[in-house]
């Protein structure tokens, strides 16, 4: 009613007025030198960094090539340093990240990020902004040119950022004469990033960033195994049949309780179990997304019966539904396809709690006659791309620091740099136990959620602080499932269709296929909405990957 | 003027002693209420505040409820903690920041609201003055206003221009004066009877002793009731300090309230590697929005006074 | 004392009725008014100088960033800015009209804008008068607290409690399927889902619009209410002869700046629910700009529509104050 309203109004007139990120006017209509620019011959022409595996702490559960991350039952108990010297000179660097929890105290008042600027040898000015706004926040840091040093991307491979290739020809720095090849030594915790990750920061023939790696695992299927057991239900039920039959027993609306979440984490699992493409197929010349594929057409039919069935909880099409409060409170039994680093949280959240038990769902076929393909993550959280740079050889010297303070952030799991960034200093943000487990203190916890994570970061490591058997069930896990990995053919290649136009047309999409599954509309609706989708971006976003995977690119 | 002062003076104070002796009884004019219509009325007042107090209970409730509670109601708001701690409030209150914002807050809408309030009277009384000059092309711009709204990218730019950025003053001018206020309170000016302007023309008054002298003080409700909406409006908005404010450390207390309550759900979002058992979620995000809200209800009965009931009778008679 | 007596009463306390300005300014700047213009700025120098600093803010804040609107017209790059980016006529306006799906999210915009306008909109009124009609001056003070806190919950808030209470899952449902009852289901219905946003809007702004008018109200003079009373007026006539008379300005001031933001209908509050009932129930001209827009980064297309709700905003406010003031009301702005 008055001045109040402002707010919500603005936001939209963001689009009105203000509008703006990278914007192609109309219809995907990218432009074509640019393409050129970032075509697949000059990408694939770029020295990817070498990779130099840090052997300096051993793990209990060693990492394999093929993507099975490291695991620690306990700490290190030696935790060498890895970076002998001051990478800063008494200057200060500025940055921008995401933020997944509330902020932390200034640097006057925080005797963390005090301690991280002493380490550091140059005074570190971090934006934050909270992982919902970012895009926004992103945006106009663009349109303004009020660039930090270090900008992360927003969260995703490739990154939705509109005409990234020229944005990133523009106004950031080329690094490959830094890190290519060889060159890369120079910064040892930089090249403990393994190959995969690195090549999402291939544009316009060059290595535009730094990767945030994560693993090819990307997701678990958490579950409630105690709810489980109490039912003595198998945890990894074998084939539809199974798993419909574990859903009804698990489900009992009148405890509030139901098997699965959100309709998008049960569509992931089907996704598995029906042998859909991760995303996109590349076979043969021919270049089809999942949609296209009758595979996903029984996975819209098995969505529909299992919300007629009733073992999905019931606001499962309501996007916000607090799916990690559910799962903690047991009304919901499977978490399918969570974020995995999400393991740590969900034991803190019920450290009071003795009868929880955190448990890992395997995926099998169909027919139940063995585990189903399971769909890669890209390897990357983000890229952190840095501005380009005034003074003698485009700041040659600054862009140096950048990176040697980048590559402090990246100290492997075990050092002491990453006892620091994590943990912060023994007796005032954390304390050990007998083991030499660390355990933030209140004060480490408030005081240590600086995003610089998102500006730099070790691979992941499988370690649960006091709980030695955990890094043996997920390391158990992850190389039950890696090994039937499937990846997305396209990750590391740039669309803009992708990056853009892509957003309206999946929703649009989906809201379709969710009518679809309520039974508001009928499944042959389907075909309508597939092809609306293949004329609006499919077939363009095929048009922009094919050349790509023709050139040579490697399926990554 | 001379002439006008005192009898105003003498109507204002002899009103606020009227109105106070009136606070708890019916005036003596006025009829015993009809039982029917007090039952009707009673019923439908107790109803509305129920539906306001219940859910307002539940989120008091819920941040102060244990893990155990909110697992026992299916992971969602408590009705009645069983388990009652306080940690959810400690937990939000330690290492400071919500405590600075919250300082950074209250000096931000008071300033912001003391400066609002003078350039929007001010530019309300020009364009409510008949036939003043500029006043007309000034007014449609001033409506203008209400029905375009700026885009995000293009005010950063302006803001940016004027060197504010991650100054406190681009929380407030951006947003000093708003438009709907401006017309709202120049409706107002414009029934304050016409005789007083005559009778200060008459006098010699010049524009700004008419204003402060007879418009402001015959126009405390109006003043009160735009100042709370210019109140909380600083109070509540965060979106500005998002875009304008680049350390973290000058943030104010809605945009911190806004990175506890927006970041529960993302799916695949990464998780910290923190070690310390945390209050729930779901009550952290309770009690801070429960202690952002304290202050507002604080200051609340101090402005309701000057609208609640007639302050200025009598006034108008000159 | 007659109906026609008691609002010439009415009149003579002068809130926000139709005033008389002609006769009355035409005294207090007569004198003034028989220089020519570049005197009558003179004359007004300390009156600009009073109102300038706000109208510079205005001006500067509002109306210079909407020299932005111009990349309704651009294939705007923002790393080039407004300056280096293609001109691409009105092609950001044909894409919009000759999308099915804006056809939809207008016909939805519009269907609220009606139910807001006329059901919710007066709602405040209401809930004024009926606390102004209660004799205790502390308890109308205290229920009038109570009621205005919703207010201070932001939508994400607003929405996961009414989830909370009346979702397929919430406290109403599981208290209804433990006990053998069936569900009342609201959330996620898209024939209730416009009846939905409607109870949501008046659970959250209602107790807060009333203090406008109750800032009207104190304005009244109370003895007219005496002077009525004395005559006979019982209560409810009173209110219909007095109270409301004095609140049809301000009522109608209020309803054409609403109208003129009336294409906007809860952003937030819609996009945040827009999962369970699908985008065919849902979808309004604000969440369509996000959703077609912000979201594919299609920012042309996003300020064309923005251009568009502004033009039909500009196209009410005009209507609607022509029809103030031929019913002699004196609207926004004066003739």
């Amino acid at each position: 009613m008055s001045a109040f309203q402002v707010t919500r109004r603005r936001l939209l007139a963001g689009a009105g007025g203000a509008a703006l990120l990278g914007a192609t006017g109309l219809a995907g209509c990218s432009k074509s030198s640019s393409d050129e620019a970032n075509s697949a011959t000059v990408n694939d022409s770029v020295k990817l960094p070498t990779y130099v595996r840090y052997q300096g702490v051993k793990p209990d559960l060693p990492g394999t090539d093929a993507g099975v991350d490291p695991a620690f039952r306990y700490f290190p108990t030696d935790n060498p340093s890895v970076v002998p010297e001051k990478p800063g000179n008494g200057g200060s660097v500025s940055g921008m990240a995401n933020i997944y929890y509330a902020v932390p105290p200034g640097p006057d008042r925080n005797s963390y990020w005090q301690g991280l600027n002493e380490r550091l040898g140059t005074s570190l000015q971090l934006q934050m902004v909270s992982n919902a706004d970012y895009t926004t926040k992103f945006a106009t840091t663009i349109a303004g040119n009020d660039l930090p040093d270090m900008l992360q991307t927003p969260n995703g491979s490739p990154p939705p950022v509109a005409n990234l290739p020229q944005l990133l020809d523009k106004r950031f720095t080329n690094l490959s004469e830094y890190l290519s090849g060889d060159a890369i030594k120079e910064y040892p915790n930089l090249a403990n990033i393994p190959t995969a990750s690195w090549k999402s920061t291939i544009f316009n023939g060059g290595i535009y960033g730094i990767p945030i790696p994560r693993g090819l695992i990307g997701s678990y299927n958490f579950i409630r195994a105690d709810l489980f057991e109490a039912k003595g239900l198998p945890t990894s039920p074998k084939g539809y049949d199974e798993l419909l039959s574990v859903a009804k027993e698990l489900t009992d609306p009148k405890s509030r309780r139901w098997a699965f979440g959100l309709m998008s984490q049960l569509r992931q699992i089907f996704a598995g179990m029906n042998d859909e493409p991760t995303v996109w197929k590349y076979e043969n010349g021919t270049l089809t997304h999942t949609y296209e594929t009758e595979q996903f057409k029984q996975s819209v039919t098995d969505m529909m019966a299992f919300w007629k069935a009733g073992v999905v909880h019931p606001d499962a099409f309501n996007t916000a539904l607090p799916f990690k409060q559910l799962f903690n409170a047991g009304t919901v039994a499977i978490n399918g396809h969570d974020g995995y680093p999400g393991w740590t949280q969900y034991i803190l959240d019920n450290a009071s709690n003795s009868s929880f038990k955190l448990g890992l769902m395997e995926e099998y076929k169909r027919d139940g006659s063995g585990l189903a393909p399971w769909h890669l993550g890209s390897g990357i959280f983000s890229f952190t791309m840095l501005k380009k740079q005034d003074g003698a050889n485009n700041g040659k010297d600054k862009i140096t620091t950048l990176l040697r303070v980048l590559n402090w952030l990246a100290a492997p799991f075990g050092t002491s740099e990453y006892l620091y960034r994590l943990f912060g200093q023994k007796g005032v943000d954390h304390t050990v136990d007998a083991k030499n487990n660390p355990s933030l203190t209140a004060t480490g916890t408030a005081n240590t959620v600086l995003p610089i994570r998102y500006l730099a970061d070790s691979p992941y490591t499988i370690y649960q602080p006091g709980r030695p058997g955990d890094a043996d069930i997920q390391h158990g896990y992850q190389s039950k499932e890696i090994p039937t990995g499937r990846a997305n053919p396209t990750t590391g290649l740039f669309s803009n269709t992708a990056a853009t136009d892509n957003a309206t047309a999946d929703k649009n999409f989906n809201d379709g296929v969710n009518e679809i599954i309520q039974g508001r509309q009928p499944m042959s609706n389907l075909d309508g909405l597939i092809s609306t989708w293949k004329s609006s971006v499919g077939d363009k976003m095929r048009n922009d990957y094919l050349p790509q995977l023709e050139g040579g690119a490697q399926p990554k | 003027m001379t002439t006008t002062q005192p009898s105003l003076d003498e109507a204002t104070i002899g009103d606020s002693t009227t109105s106070r002796s009136r606070t708890s009884k019916r005036p003596v004019w006025m009829e015993k209420p009809n039982p029917f219509v007090q039952l009707v009325k009673f019923l439908a007042l107790l109803i509305s505040v129920a539906l306001v107090i219940i859910p307002f209970w539940s989120i008091i409730a819920t941040s102060i409820a244990d893990q155990k509670t909110i697992n026992d109601s299916g992971g969602g708001m408590v009705m009645w903690p069983k388990g009652v701690t306080l940690s959810a409030y400690a937990s939000v209150l330690s290492g400071g920041v919500v405590t600075r914002a919250m300082i950074i807050s209250i000096l931000i809408t008071v300033v912001g609201t003391l400066l609002s309030l003078v350039t929007t009277a001010g530019l309300a009384y020009w364009l409510s003055r008949p036939r003043a000059a500029g006043a007309k092309p000034m007014l449609l711009l001033v409506l203008g206003a209400v029905l375009f709204t700026p885009g995000i990218i293009p005010s950063y730019l302006v803001v940016r221009q004027l060197g504010l950025i991650d100054s406190w003053w681009s929380l407030i001018l951006p947003v000093m004066v708003n438009a709907f206020n401006v017309i709202v309170m120049r409706a107002f000016f414009q029934d304050l009877p016409q005789e007083l302007f005559e009778s200060a023309a008459l006098d010699g008054a010049s524009s700004l002793t008419t204003l402060t002298r007879i418009v402001l003080p015959l126009s405390k409700a109006v003043l009160a009731v735009i100042g709370l909406f210019y109140a909380v409006s600083y109070w509540n908005a965060f979106f500005n300090a998002l875009l304008y404010i680049q350390s973290s450390d000058k943030w104010p207390m809605a945009l911190v309230l806004r990175t506890f309550v927006v970041n529960q759900t993302t799916i695949g979002g990464d998780q910290i590697g923190a070690t310390e058992v945390l209050p729930p979620q779901l009550s952290l995000q309770m009690a801070i929005l429960v202690i952002a809200i304290v202050p507002i209800l604080v200051v609340y009965p101090f402005i309701q006074r000057h609208f609640a009931k007639g302050v200025l009778i009598g006034a108008v008679k000159g | 004392m007659s109906n026609r007596e008691l609002s010439s009463v009415a009149s003579g306390g002068r809130l926000l009725a139709a005033p008389d300005a002609d006769t009355a300014d035409a005294r207090s700047t007569g004198r003034a008014r028989r220089g020519g213009t570049g005197s009558r700025w003179s004359r007004d120098k300390l009156l600009i100088g009073i109102g300038l600093p706000g109208a510079i803010a205005l001006i500067l804040f509002q109306y210079v960033p909407l020299l932005g609107n111009v990349i309704a017209f651009q294939d705007y790059q923002p790393y080039l800015g407004i300056t280096g980016s293609d001109w691409v006529g009105f092609e950001n306006f044909a894409a919009m009209f000759e999308d099915p799906k804006f056809y939809t999210a207008l016909y939805n915009t519009l269907i609220l804008t009606v139910i807001q306008t006329v059901l919710v909109f007066p709602i405040p009124l209401f809930i004024a008068l009926l606390l102004n009609s209660l004799a205790g001056e502390r308890l109308k003070r205290l229920l009038q607290s109570i009621l205005y806190l919703p207010h201070f919950l932001s939508w994400v808030i607003v929405v996961s409690l009414f989830q909370q209470m009346l979702g397929n899952a919430g406290m109403l449902n599981t208290f209804l399927v433990q006990n053998g009852l069936p569900m009342f289901q609201v959330i996620g219905v898209p024939e209730l889902f416009k009846a939905l946003l409607t109870t949501q809007a008046i659970w959250k702004d209602a107790g807060w619009g009333t203090i406008i008018f109750l800032a009207a109200i104190s304005r009244i003079d109370q003895e007219m209410y005496e002077a009525a009373a004395v005559d006979g007026a019982g209560p409810w006539k009173r209110m219909w002869n007095i109270t409301l008379p004095s609140l049809k300005g301000l009522f109608i001031l209020l309803l054409i700046l609403r109208l003129g933001n009336s294409l906007s209908v809860g952003f937030e509050q819609i996009i945040l629910q827009q999962g369970p009932v699908g985008l065919p129930a849902s979808e309004v001209l604000d969440t369509y700009v996000f959703n077609n827009g912000i979201l594919s980064q299609e920012w042309g297309t996003s300020a064309a529509v923005g251009l568009a709700k502004t033009v039909v905003g500009i196209g009410l406010v005009i209507g609607a104050n022509k029809l103030a003031h031929l019913f002699g009301e004196r609207g926004v702005y004066e003739k």
